[in-house]
């Protein structure tokens, strides 16, 4: 029976491949991901690129020979800073959509399992996480826990959680009707065990989506707080607070090239994550609601 | 007057495009139906029966299949397949209707029985709010629906599939139909259900002026309905005859077939019988007959020329080279 | 109907204490005692915990939880550390912008989200089609700060067009035409991501009822095809559209924060960065507590919609 089990659930992942490596936009975002990855990770190691020191008498200049996206206001390479703020941006981003998952997933799995007290209380905690406006909520513990990157990572994490649980308890709902849960439980399996090695493995398709679909959330919301100067500090780059340059009025008319870039930056890594997402949704179940 | 044609569909062809090819859903379909008759079109599920009802009510360009040039269907002797749309839509209910399958979600679940009747009934007849209102439950009393004031009020998911289908009925019938199609009227209801919607029918027959086109899969429900009978296999019409012809002397082996695999309270039976093999794929194009591959009465031509349909001395048709010798005439192809 | 009513707002207990309690959890994880700001140098220790217990400090944490949800249904937020005002009133001067914007944003998104997601339904593939599905695709990548910082740059910068911020152009000008001017760019910079969500929705929840037998039915019946689709089909895709409207509202709200700030607007979204900048936290879990309530409220009203649309909840 566990032969087959897995028998099916490799027959079904090759589909599920082959319909993603069909989606031709996922396909080209996922391209356009990975070399961005691979810039942001390698080409500091290849070329020398400093984000932080600031170079005397190159004071927001345009885009030239030296700076290829110019300097800022305090003579710092825009090109650095959009790499090293991309670090920032998509550690934070992987990082933080990892702790939801770590807390959603488990929660998810008991509330879908559990027809009692568990599901309840796990379920009308979801219900008072999603009808809190998130942004409300991590701006008041960025600042009670201190303005950075890792206490952004913490709470994005911790406040993301509720749409891994979501969606892995509808599914876990149906996969415990399948009828291999079914023979697991009549041939005395425990609940742990009914649930980590029958039902998890089959219930995981909306972790991956979610997955993706976190980390562009994650990735727009540290932007957002780092926008509004509540997130990563200055001097450490990352793509939303360099768009923060452009909230003074002449940045913004007159030295686009210090936020623009940046800003589209941004937005293609994002709309990648997303199509990424959406072509994984296709291929593993497009019924999947986000 | 008890012979008008109300309805005549010459060389019907549906197809879809699909990934895989062409689709002939309905290929090349002919019968004319008088006022007064029921015909029954029989056939296994995926043969093209709806697909043909719906060809009918030249709704099928919305679900993504394309009529063939050279089609006809005649409405009272008007040309159905050329119509604007918003002529259509005047004869679809008024002239023609159609019952479904799924009586449970061929209702709108949003909106009550009488939000659905009377929003028909005005649309095709002109009676005001009232009128149309008093109309729609005269109709609910006709098809035997108890308390029907007030169910007018109800959603549809207050009532159970039998009166869905009767609610179904009533509506179908409300603006006075020459044609009624009737597709798989009883398939998703109860078996003692069933045999109440059907006697509902054979009685509405005879008070409404109009002919039933029954659709089904079930050679026991065309049994005890239809005048005449229409087989299809694979989106063709392969055999054509009254009842009586049909049941009496099946002629094309597919109808043997369907008949032969009828359970049966007379006979002691070990096992039941059952055709062998599968529907073929129609996106592949097939050489000679389509029924061959299933066939226990194969010829050598078979597997080369597809059989024309043949018209037989006492007025049937069948398609299948058994009967080349014994028939009148090629009619058409 | 009654009954459910009842059972959503039995419902809606747990949720609010739930908020609350979180709000409360929050504010006591603000570095710093209240009693701190009242301290002097000649205070001793005795003195601190006599202050304490006088404001309650010392007691179990769900008695203070309790006794300051009391307060706060008696409207007691307490002062801003910033202008020593009441918080109440220090809020209650930004809600009345702040409700105006979400709201016209609310109508705005869903009249393009959902007639947008209607007509590439109704016409797949066609130009509206392309035309929606670029607008949810903008919608969903573009953060609402970099689409509003773009518009200014474009629409105010660059041609002149609109003001680049605040709600009048100055006390003299409180006209009804100088509010619209000034809400159009922060109305749609912060309409599209919502906008574009609806757009997704609906085309998806248009093209399932499409395929149902009930609009088969309709058209069998000869119900014109405008009749078909926008009443048979959209009466039932609207369930799903309202489900993730009401949803999109907390994001909504936290949009909004952001676009105030950029454009200037005198909101409760800039008095909460401006707050949090400060450190003012008796402001700050005021607005918190304001912007919860309102988020259960709308919640409840999505609720009612809801079973207005569908009889089968009502029953």
């Amino acid at each position: 029976m566990k032969n087959t089990n897995s028998k099916r659930r490799n027959v079904f992942l090759k589909d599920a491949v082959g319909r993603f490596l069909r989606h031709k936009v996922a396909m080209v975002s996922l391209a356009i991901l990975t070399f961005e990855i691979l810039v942001i990770v390698f080409l500091p190691m290849i070329v020398k690129l400093d984000p932080l020191t600031s170079n005397p008498g190159q004071f927001a200049v345009g885009p030239n020979g030296q700076f290829i996206l110019g300097t800022d206001d305090a003579g710092r390479d825009i090109f650095a800073r959009i790499i090293y703020g991309g670090r920032v941006s998509l550690s934070v981003g992987f990082v933080a959509a990892f702790i939801s998952a770590a807390i959603g997933v488990p929660l998810g799995l008991l509330a879908g399992f559990y027809d009692n007290m568990i599901r309840g209380i796990i379920m009308r905690l979801v219900d008072i996480f999603m009808s809190f406006p998130a942004l409300v909520i991590q701006l008041v513990l960025v600042t009670v826990m201190g303005a950075s990157a890792k206490s952004l990572m913490l709470v994005l994490g911790f406040l993301g959680w509720t749409s891994y649980t979501r969606l892995i308890y509808s599914k876990v709902l149906s996969v415990k009707e399948e009828v291999y849960v079914e023979a697991a439980r009549a041939t005395g399996a425990t609940n742990l065990t009914q649930m980590v090695k029958y039902i998890l493995p089959n219930s995981l398709a909306p972790v991956f989506v979610t997955f993706s679909f976190a980390v562009a959330g994650n990735i727009l919301a540290e932007s957002g707080l780092s926008f509004l100067g509540l997130g990563v500090q200055l001097p450490t780059p990352t793509w939303g607070n360099m768009i923060r340059d452009a909230q003074t009025l002449s940045t913004l008319m007159y030295r686009p090239w210090m936020w623009i870039p940046a800003g589209i930056i941004l937005v293609l890594t994002v709309v990648c994550i997303n199509f990424v997402g959406d072509g994984l949704r296709a291929a593993l179940d497009p019924k999947i609601k986000i | 007057m008890e012979d008008k044609i109300v309805l005549k569909v010459d060389h019907l062809k549906t197809f879809f495009k699909t990934k895989s090819g062409t689709l002939p859903a309905v290929n090349g379909v002919s019968f004319t139906l008088r006022s007064g008759e029921i015909l029954g079109i029989v056939g296994e599920s995926g043969c093209g029966k709806s697909v043909m009802s719906m060809s009918i009510l030249k709704l099928i360009e919305k679900y993504g299949g394309k009529v063939q040039e050279g089609s006809s269907v005649e409405l009272n002797g008007r040309q159905v397949l050329n119509m604007p749309e918003r002529l259509m839509c005047d004869l679809r209910g008024k002239e023609i209707s159609m019952i479904s399958q799924d009586p449970m979600t061929s209702l709108n679940p949003v909106f009550t029985i009488e939000y659905q009747m009377v929003e028909m009934i005005r649309r095709h007849t002109g009676m005001n709010k009232k009128e149309a209102f008093a109309h729609a439950v005269e109709w609910l009393n006709k098809v035997g629906i108890p308390e029907a004031q007030k169910r007018m009020k109800e959603y549809p998911h207050q009532l159970s599939g039998g009166m869905c289908q009767r609610v179904l009925i009533a509506m179908a019938l409300s603006c006075d139909p020459q044609v009624l199609i009737a597709d798989e009227p009883t398939t998703a209801l109860d078996v003692t259900i069933q045999a109440q919607i059907l006697d509902l029918l054979r009685k509405l027959r005879d008070s409404m002026n109009g002919a039933i086109i029954l659709v089904t899969h079930d050679m026991g429900v065309v049994a005890g309905m239809a005048d005449n009978i229409m087989v299809m296999y694979a989106g063709k019409a392969v055999e054509y005859g009254t009842k009586q012809q049909i049941f009496k002397t099946p002629r094309h082996p597919y109808t043997q077939g369907l008949l032969a695999s009828v359970p049966r309270m007379d006979k002691q039976e070990d096992k039941l019988y059952a055709i062998p093999g599968n529907v073929p794929n129609l996106t592949q194009k097939i050489e000679g007959c389509i029924f061959r591959d299933r066939c226990n009465q194969c010829i050598e031509k078979c597997a080369v020329t597809p059989p024309p349909q043949y018209l037989l001395e006492n007025g049937e048709r069948v398609r299948c080279w058994l009967y080349e010798k014994e028939a009148k005439e090629v009619c058409d192809e | 109907m009654k009954k459910y009513i009842i059972k959503r707002l039995l419902v809606m207990i747990p949720v609010f204490f739930g908020m609350t309690a979180l709000v409360f959890f929050l504010s006591n994880m603000t570095p710093g005692s209240p009693v701190d700001a009242m301290i002097t140098p000649e205070m001793g220790a005795a003195d601190i915990a006599a202050m304490e217990h006088k404001m309650g400090l010392d007691q179990p944490i769900y008695v203070q939880y309790f006794k300051w949800l009391g307060r706060l249904f008696q409207g007691n937020l307490g002062y801003s550390y910033r202008t020593s005002q009441p918080v109440l009133r220090v809020i209650s001067e930004r809600i009345g912008p702040t409700l105006m914007l979400t709201l016209t944003v609310l109508v705005v998104s869903v009249i393009i989200g959902v007639g947008l997601g209607v007509i590439a339904a109704c016409k797949p593939y066609s130009v509206w089609d392309t035309l929606a599905s670029g607008v949810s695709f903008i919608g969903s990548g573009m953060p609402g700060f970099f689409i509003g910082l773009l518009f200014i740059y474009i629409f105010s910068v660059k041609t002149g067009w609109l003001p680049t911020g605040g709600m009048y152009t100055n006390a003299n000008t409180q006209t009804l035409g100088d509010l619209i001017k000034h809400l159009v760019l922060p109305v749609l910079s912060l309409s599209l991501s919502s906008a574009g969500s609806f757009i997704r929705q609906t085309r998806s929840a248009m093209l399932e009822v499409i395929g149902e037998e009930y609009v088969k039915m309709a058209r069998a019946k000869g119900m014109l095809e405008r009749t078909v689709l926008y009443v048979h089909a959209l009466r039932n895709a609207m369930l799903p559209i309202v489900t993730c409207i009401g949803m999109s509202i907390p994001g909504l709200v936290g949009g909004a924060v952001i676009i105030e700030q950029i454009f200037g607007w005198p909101g409760m979204g800039s008095l909460l960065v401006l707050s949090v900048s400060y450190r003012d936290y008796p402001v700050i879990m005021g607005i918190t507590m304001y912007i919860t309530i309102a988020v259960l409220v709308t919640n409840l009203l999505m609720d009612l919609i809801y079973a207005v649309l569908d009889p089968r909840i009502r029953n």
